[in-house]
């Protein structure tokens, strides 16, 4: 992470709540998750909820489809996640 | 090995003759279940067509992000984070740095966040002005995508 913020600027509630998925999984949590918890009212909450919707919501394409286009557009965009 | 026992090997070697199966109908052969796969292949095309007429069922929620984004109360003022989402008037200190995020993210180095951070710009508003153009790129692409999907 180039910014400090993202991971060290958390509010105490969202520090809480990443210890726990580094305590439960065992591994650091992904930036992506950490970039979406530093003030989510901003970003974090209403991307998720838009990543939500397109991604395992109601739709023609099954999840395991929608994922291969998001990759394919990640591996396009030279994106790892 | 005499005569015999070279006939009878080679015989065996010999593939055998297709058993006599029934009498060739001229009713086209029909896999297991063939109704039932055209029935649900032509719903799912129906259902793909109907998707892709009716308006982006995404739209309130892409809206949401939008506005949180651009107008929300932030370090940088509202009608920047637009003109950097935009693509204009953007300040000229952050003018390089947006177009890599929105054009070429992977291009992106720890110098240049540094070289912004000497700028004397703080990592709040890096951060705002990144997701700001960030958002800008993906809708500009979105709707590339619903144009060509519909053929506005």
């Amino acid at each position: 992470m180039r910014l400090r913020c993202l991971t060290e600027g958390h509010t105490l509630r969202h520090k809480l709540e990443l210890f726990l998925m580094r305590l439960v999984v065992g591994l650091p949590p992904l930036d992506v998750v950490r970039t979406a918890l530093y003030r989510p009212r901003f970003f974090g909450k209403p991307f998720l909820a838009v990543v939500q919707s397109t991604m395992r919501g109601k739709s023609f394409w099954t999840v395991a489809e929608r994922e291969l286009i998001a990759s394919f557009v990640s591996s396009r965009n030279h994106c790892v996640f | 090995m005499n005569t015999d026992t070279y006939t009878i090997l080679w015989e065996s070697a010999r593939p055998e003759p297709p058993a006599p199966g029934p009498e060739p109908s001229s009713r086209p052969v029909r896999r297991k279940g063939f109704f039932r796969r055209t029935w649900k292949a032509l719903v799912r095309g129906l259902s793909f067509q109907a998707e892709t007429r009716k308006a982006d069922p995404h739209a309130s929620r892409m809206a949401l992000l939008t506005e949180r984004v651009l107008t929300s109360p932030g370090v940088l003022e509202p009608h920047v984070r637009e003109g950097i989402a935009a693509g204009r008037a953007v300040p000229p200190a952050l003018a390089e740095y947006i177009e890599k995020v929105a054009l070429h993210a992977y291009k992106i180095t720890d110098e240049d966040v540094e070289a912004l951070k000497r700028a004397g710009l703080s990592e709040d508003e890096i951060f705002e002005a990144t997701v700001s153009a960030a958002l800008g790129a993906g809708l500009k692409r979105l709707r590339a995508g619903l144009d060509s999907l519909w053929g506005v």
